[in-house]
């Protein structure tokens, strides 16, 4: 990796756990919208930066810091160092996590569920312990 | 590969008539919507209708990963589904409306 890709790994990563905790927050703020937008992108920052760190970021569409959601899973799926049943499964979680967050941020007619913002909150919590974000700034 | 939207329709209506859902109220079975078969710069967005409103919502969201992950893996095509309206309103909701 090269100190560039170092350095956006670590801002990806720093923003993954804040956002988390962001999403913990709202959950129990009973802001079951933002907890479901918020657990989506913390999932997304984790998983970019495992692609960052696995130097797939040349495959971000072009000019980009980040890949874009429909590329997304295929690139967790196919690419790194994990096992390959838990990139399919982290795969499956971030296709998941998107429909809940278009839910939550386009369609106001739907209602959020506190058991639906809690399933994703917790599955966002599994997406990062699996990329081995963790609280003291390491990634495994 | 190119695909078109025929193509599309075919593996995902493919997938979809192996599908159901579990819910309280029984099996939910899931539609394409052949009006939303969309191509975008990464994946295909395809429209997905469930035979009636589910109970469980993350069951059936689960479910609609679980087809996109089957179709990457055995077609090589990249589908984001999305959920649409359901055939069906639910029989309590309508015993409600006209009550």
């Amino acid at each position: 990796m090269t100190d560039d890709e170092r350095l956006k790994v670590s801002a990806w990563l720093a923003v993954s756990r804040q956002v988390l905790r962001t999403a913990w927050l709202a959950f129990y703020g009973e802001d079951f919208r933002s907890t479901v937008n918020r657990a989506y992108y913390a999932s997304y920052q984790a998983a970019t930066a495992a692609c960052v760190a696995h130097g797939d970021g040349g495959l971000f569409p072009h000019g980009w810091n980040n890949p874009s959601h429909d590329q997304l899973p295929s690139l967790i799926r196919n690419n790194g160092t994990l096992e390959s049943e838990t990139r399919r499964k982290i795969a499956r979680l971030l296709r998941e996590l998107r429909t809940f967050r278009e839910d939550a941020d386009y369609r106001p007619g739907r209602t959020i569920l506190r058991a639906q913002a809690l399933h994703c909150v917790q599955e966002a919590t599994f997406v990062l312990e699996a990329l081995g974000v963790t609280d003291n700034g390491s990634n495994g | 590969m190119d695909r078109t939207a025929n193509d599309v329709q075919a593996i995902v209506e493919r997938h979809l008539s192996q599908a159901k859902v579990e819910d309280p109220e029984g099996v939910i079975t899931l539609q394409l919507d052949p009006e939303y078969i969309v191509k975008e710069p990464y994946a295909w967005h395809v429209g997905v209708r469930p035979s009636r409103e589910p109970d469980r919502q993350w069951r059936f969201y689960e479910e609609l990963a679980i087809i996109a992950e089957n179709i990457a893996e055995q077609d090589q095509l990249e589908v984001h589904l999305i959920p649409g309206e359901p055939l069906e309103t639910k029989t309590s909701t309508r015993i409600a409306v006209a009550a």
